[in-house]
């Protein structure tokens, strides 16, 4: 019997999320996100396929930091695909919103459309130390110059785990059984991800019951697939 | 008809200049009994009207915005056809051409009626609340909204009156001058001191071109003003840009369309079959396509910028305005405005016939109205126009008798200020005809004739 | 009232091949400092070939900057051609003769330098090469008809296509007339090009009637094109961008700059090649007077598009009408689309002394470019600095030294082109000012002689 498909998503729970930036750096490794030098990040040109952006809350001394992750939101609905010329970029049957390297030729349309600015272009050809080289994901394409590239959700990761499904009688996947680096490497566990269409998932469970959850940008009607659930806010008695 | 090389001659040039006088004074002496009979059903139409309007919306007063509806559908409708008829006549005089100097006085007597849209303008103003805290276009400045719509709207009705008055005003002298003297009275008076000096005939020239210009200035400027005002700020999320533009482009197709129409019926009724003939008709004809095919352009551009976007807010409003609540009005208008004048139209035989575009403005006209009922009906329902974007779509509103006598009264009673015109303005232009005759000399050219046009700089 | 010469034929025929035999000292200047630029902007694209995007000063999320910029400008500048010669001919008016060729030669060029940027703008230029123009459907992958960059092409190359085959229906008489003039390689070109033409008067009635019906297919794709260039942008969902406005307002700017390149040319033909017989003040009258109109239309549309930006009060577009309104260098551009743009040309144009002084008219225009450039400029890169709430994102722009230097090499490149044109094919069309001159006549008015043309 085969599963129904699987609709991928994740939860991120900002009352969690402390800012330490491992998911960032879990991201990086995995997924062969070029080096992102002092000198490129001043240029604007950073690749991180997920950031954590802090905001300033208040005025000082009464100052708050505020943290949130960006990943790519896979939006069933992504104004981003349409507007590719050459089918770059466009929708898995799994609800990711991926994209074909070897297609996309760098009118970097997808970006201007993409409100949350979490597709990245590649303006030079990606190097790495020396020392770092044998640390390169055999499973994930090096980027060359000139392209667009962006969070897949670690699809090699949900590749390898469905293939291994199938193999052993095209069993369903279990819950847990693909994770992402970023909620991997979480220390406290403020990224969830799993199969939203799982309604036993851990993922699915927490999108309805939460009374915390909002979406980025959703006076767009993007349908995001990443889920925020908002800060908790600690209230001082008088 | 004179036939030349199997094509027929147009008869609009071989009059002489005692002929034009006579047959414009003559339309000034003697009415028929028809045209006493449709001013006397207009005018009653328009009795109806404006009783209608006093019992219905009137007496449910300015809260309930729903039930005025309708007035502002018979407001637009004048807007768009009546005073947007003038404006061909400015485009044509710019555009410098002699075919036009017949058509200039059936647009402008168009500017005639002005008189009755100001008045629903001011009726309708009572519906604008205070401009404080929800879109428009004034952005709190003191008075708004209603002082400078008012202000734009009262200067267009003055210029409108102007620029009729001033362009026939050679014409109100030479009634003055040779009309029998029981008839003189009105003529005397508005006539002035009008003498046809130099200096005059310079004022006026200038005086015709800078008060045409300035309409339509104030024309494209109040006619913005009232889409914004009146359409888009009262569905909650519409801030489509090019909405006032279409408005505005769609209320010249209707303005030509009424030109041609008027021109079909002096040519029929009128016995100006000799000054309106193919050549006026052919070139309306294609304006008219021309601005079928803008409608179109500016229909096209906010369907696919809002089909593309497919936001929540978007979504709402194609709901609203195009495909499911008022889609019956659009299909309608869509397809009298763009798809009947281009399928027909776009034949140089039909264009070069007086039926063909007359069929197609009589249907531009009947669009132009379910245009005006697809806007003000979806205007004038949502009920809080506060919010950000349209959550609930309100259901079609479907009029019911009232509505409909208030439409066909204020119609009616253009009508009959436009026969009324009629008495004072002779037809055919007088002095438009002669300065195109003497700008015109026939010469031997090898074996055949052929017309020299002057054009002066 | 100006007096208008009556020339002969034979006049006509050598004062106007006369550029193709002969080149003033100008010329030669002319071209070898344009030569230099373009030099420069050689290097520079390939420069940028080598090194990739990078050398540019585009970053995230500003994606599409000066070059896009540049390619809305040159598009613009492309309507000129139709404009004048598509409309001006089905209207029958008489002051197009001397406009025509130089307006359509104009569209044609600018068109083919705008069409260089968006290619080298990509990522990856060569794949954009066999994968775009033309689609490497052996593949089965398809364009992806949606985007507006497939329908940018198509609009783009459709409407090259048919300014060449309208330029080239209007210059065959002109072909044959050199052919007949002509000796060596000229010759022999010319004979190829005039393809047999005789001016038999069926020769003459295909001519005419080809030339009208593709006058009526352009004047729709020439809507069409600047349209799709405005939806490249507006069918994005950015704040501002994201304008319902956007396409009648380009097409309108379009012709505004266009027109305002084709009084700029007009002037500079005049003065290089000697045309005072043709080119004359009454016409730059006439295209003054169009200007007033598409001005005013301009900025009536221009009017609408920041009305309607303000209108729903929303927080994102209101940050970038913030930029563009009160932050350096967007308030500057903005002070020049008004001043340069309408408030210094048009009232000047509304004088008739003035639309008649040649100096005047030439200035204005230029003018006239500075604003339509800094339009298109406070257009398109304020619109993607601040996307939504994203504050930790938003970056400004800086344009690079290469992109500087492919910006001047565009209007070194459509210069060098339109020279060499004249070099090769008469700058005015001959048969047509013929036809003009067979055309205008003279009747007296009482006292006054008033120019007239024959009519049928």
């Amino acid at each position: 019997m085969s599963a129904p498909v699987p609709r991928w998503g994740m939860v991120i729970d900002l009352d969690r999320c402390t800012g330490c930036q491992a998911c960032v750096v879990a991201c990086q490794a995995e997924n062969n996100v070029p080096i992102n030098t002092e000198e490129i990040f001043h240029q604007n040109r950073a690749i991180e396929w997920i950031r954590v952006e802090r905001y300033w809350e208040g005025e000082f001394p009464n100052v708050k930091a505020r943290y949130i992750p960006v990943p790519c939101m896979q939006c069933a609905n992504a104004p981003c695909e349409p507007v590719c010329p050459v089918y770059a970029t466009m929708h898995t049957t799994e609800g990711i919103n991926m994209q074909v390297y070897n297609r996309c030729i760098g009118t970097r349309y997808c970006s201007v459309n993409c409100h949350w600015h979490v597709r990245f272009f590649n303006f030079w050809e990606p190097k790495w130390p020396d020392s770092l080289k044998n640390q390169l994901n055999p499973d994930v394409t090096v980027r060359s110059r000139g392209i667009m590239e962006k969070c897949t959700f670690c699809i090699q990761r949900i590749n390898q785990a469905e293939r291994t499904a199938r193999v052993e009688g095209n069993r369903p996947l279990l819950d847990g059984e693909v994770n992402t680096a970023c909620a991997q490497a979480c220390p406290s566990r403020a990224l969830l991800f799993g199969n939203l269409n799982d309604p036993a998932s851990k993922v699915a469970q927490k999108v309805n019951t939460t009374d915390r959850g909002y979406t980025l940008l959703a006076e767009l009607g993007t349908k995001p697939a990443v889920l925020y659930l908002k800060k908790v806010e600690v209230v001082e008695k008088a | 008809m004179a036939v030349i090389h199997g094509r027929r001659v147009q008869q609009t040039w071989e009059h002489t200049p005692e002929e034009v006088v006579a047959d414009g004074l003559q339309r000034l002496r003697v009415r028929g009994s028809s045209y006493r009979l449709v001013l006397i059903i207009s005018l009653i139409l328009f009795v109806i009207g404006a009783v209608a309007i006093i019992i219905g919306p009137f007496r449910s007063g300015f809260g309930n915005r729903q039930t005025w509806t309708y007035v502002a559908v018979a407001f637009g409708y004048l807007m768009a056809t009546c005073a947007s008829a003038p404006c061909v006549s400015v485009a044509t005089r710019l555009a410098r051409g002699h075919w036009r100097r017949p058509v200039n006085r059936v647009s402008e007597l168009w500017a005639a009626t002005l008189i009755i849209p100001l008045i629903l303008f001011f009726l309708l103003l009572g519906l604008q609340p205070s401009s404080a805290g929800r879109p428009s276009v004034w952005f709190g400045w003191p008075g708004s909204p209603w002082i400078w719509a008012s202000v734009l709207m009262i200067a267009l009705v003055l210029t409108g009156y102007a620029f009729l008055y001033f362009s026939s005003l050679p014409d109100i002298a030479v009634a003055r001058d040779q009309l029998e003297n029981g008839r003189r009275g009105w003529f005397t008076r508005l006539a002035g001191n009008w003498h046809g000096t130099d200096h005059q005939w310079r004022t006026l020239e200038r005086g015709v071109s800078y008060l045409g210009a300035f309409y339509v200035i104030l024309y494209v400027g109040t006619m913005t003003v009232i889409a914004a005002d009146f359409i888009l700020s009262f569905i909650p999320g519409n801030n489509s840009a090019i909405f006032p533009a279409y408005y505005t482009i769609s209320s010249f197709e209707a303005g030509i369309a009424l030109t041609i129409i008027t021109a079909a019926i002096l040519r029929r009724w009128g016995g100006a079959a000799g000054y309106l003939d193919l050549d006026q008709f052919f070139i309306l004809g294609k304006l008219l396509l021309a601005f079928g095919l803008l409608y179109f352009y500016f229909s096209w551009t906010e369907f696919i910028v809002w089909w593309y976007g497919r936001t929540p807010r978007e979504e709402a409003l194609l709901k609203l305005l195009y495909f499911e609540t008022y889609f019956w009005p659009f299909a309608i208008a869509f397809v009298l405005n763009f798809v009947c004048p281009l399928l027909i139209l776009m034949w140089t035989r039909v264009r070069r016939s007086i039926t063909g575009p007359t069929v197609v403005a009589i249907l531009v006209l009947v669009g132009t109205l379910f245009t005006q009922i697809r806007l003000y009906s979806a205007s004038f329902s949502p009920t809080n126009i506060y919010e950000p974007e349209l959550h609930t779509i309100p259901p079609a509103y479907l009029p019911g008798l009232i509505d409909l006598l208030i439409l066909a009264g204020m119609v009616g009673g253009a009508v009959a200020l436009v026969l009324l015109a009629l008495r004072v303005v002779a037809y055919p232009p007088i002095w438009e005809m002669i300065a195109g005759l003497r700008l015109r000399v026939k010469r031997r050219y090898k074996h055949t004739e052929v017309v020299v046009i002057g054009k002066p700089d | 009232m100006q007096e208008r010469p009556r020339l002969g034929q034979e006049q006509v025929t050598r004062e106007l091949l006369g550029p193709l035999f002969k080149s003033p000292m100008m010329f030669w200047v002319a071209v070898i400092v344009l030569g230099a630029i373009l030099a420069a902007f050689v290097f520079a694209i390939s420069w940028m070939f080598y090194w990739g995007i990078g050398v540019t000063g585009i970053n995230r999320p500003n994606m599409w900057a000066f070059m896009i910029t540049n390619f809305v400008f040159w598009i613009g500048i492309s309507h000129a051609g139709v404009m004048i010669s598509a409309i001006l001919r089905l209207t029958q008016a008489e002051w197009r003769r001397p406009v025509t060729r130089a307006a359509e030669v104009m569209t044609i060029f600018s068109l083919m330098t705008a069409m260089i940027f968006p290619f080298i703008h990509t990522g990856r230029p060569w794949r954009t090469a066999y994968w775009v123009f033309p689609y490497d459907f052996w593949r089965n992958v398809w364009p992806n008809i949606r985007s507006p960059l497939i329908w940018d092409p198509s609009a783009v190359f459709t409407y090259l296509t048919g300014s060449i085959l309208f330029l080239y229906v209007t210059m065959i008489p002109d072909m044959a007339l050199a052919r007949d003039r002509t000796t060596g390689w000229r010759n022999r070109v010319y004979t190829v090009l005039a393809l047999g033409w005789r001016g038999s008067e069926r020769q003459w009635k295909i001519q005419t009637i080809s030339g009208f019906l593709l006058a009526a297919i352009m004047l729709s794709i020439f809507v069409s094109v600047h349209s799709i260039v405005s939806w490249d942008f507006a069918m994005s969902l950015d704040p501002v961008f994201h304008s319902t406005v956007w396409a009648p307002y380009f097409v309108i700017g379009a012709i505004h700059s266009g027109v305002s390149a084709v009084v700029t040319l007009m002037a500079l033909m005049l003065w290089l090649f000697k045309f005072d017989h043709y080119i004359r003040p009454e016409h730059f009258d006439a295209i003054g007077r169009l200007l007033v109109v598409v001005a005013t239309g301009w900025l009536w549309f221009f009017l609408l598009d920041v009305f309607f930006d303000l209108f729903r009060q929303d927080t994102a577009d209101m940050s970038i009408m913030n930029l563009r309104f009160f932050e350096w260098p967007y308030n500057l551009l903005l002070a020049f689309i008004f001043i340069f743009g309408y408030f210094i040309p048009v009232p000047i144009w509304l004088f008739r002394r003035f639309r008649r002084n040649i100096k005047v008219m030439f200035w204005s225009s230029l003018l006239v470019q500075i604003g339509m450039w800094s339009e298109r400029y406070w257009l398109i890169v304020p619109g993607l600095q601040r996307k939504y709430q994203w504050t930790f994102d938003w970056v400004s722009y800086r344009p690079s030294p290469v992109e500087v230097t492919l910006i001047a090499g565009s209007f070194a490149l459509v210069t060098f082109l339109l020279l060499m044109f004249s070099k090769i094919f008469p700058p005015v069309s001959v048969w047509e000012e013929k036809e003009g001159q067979q055309f205008a006549d003279e009747i007296q008015v009482g006292k006054r002689t008033v120019p007239g043309i024959i009519r049928e």
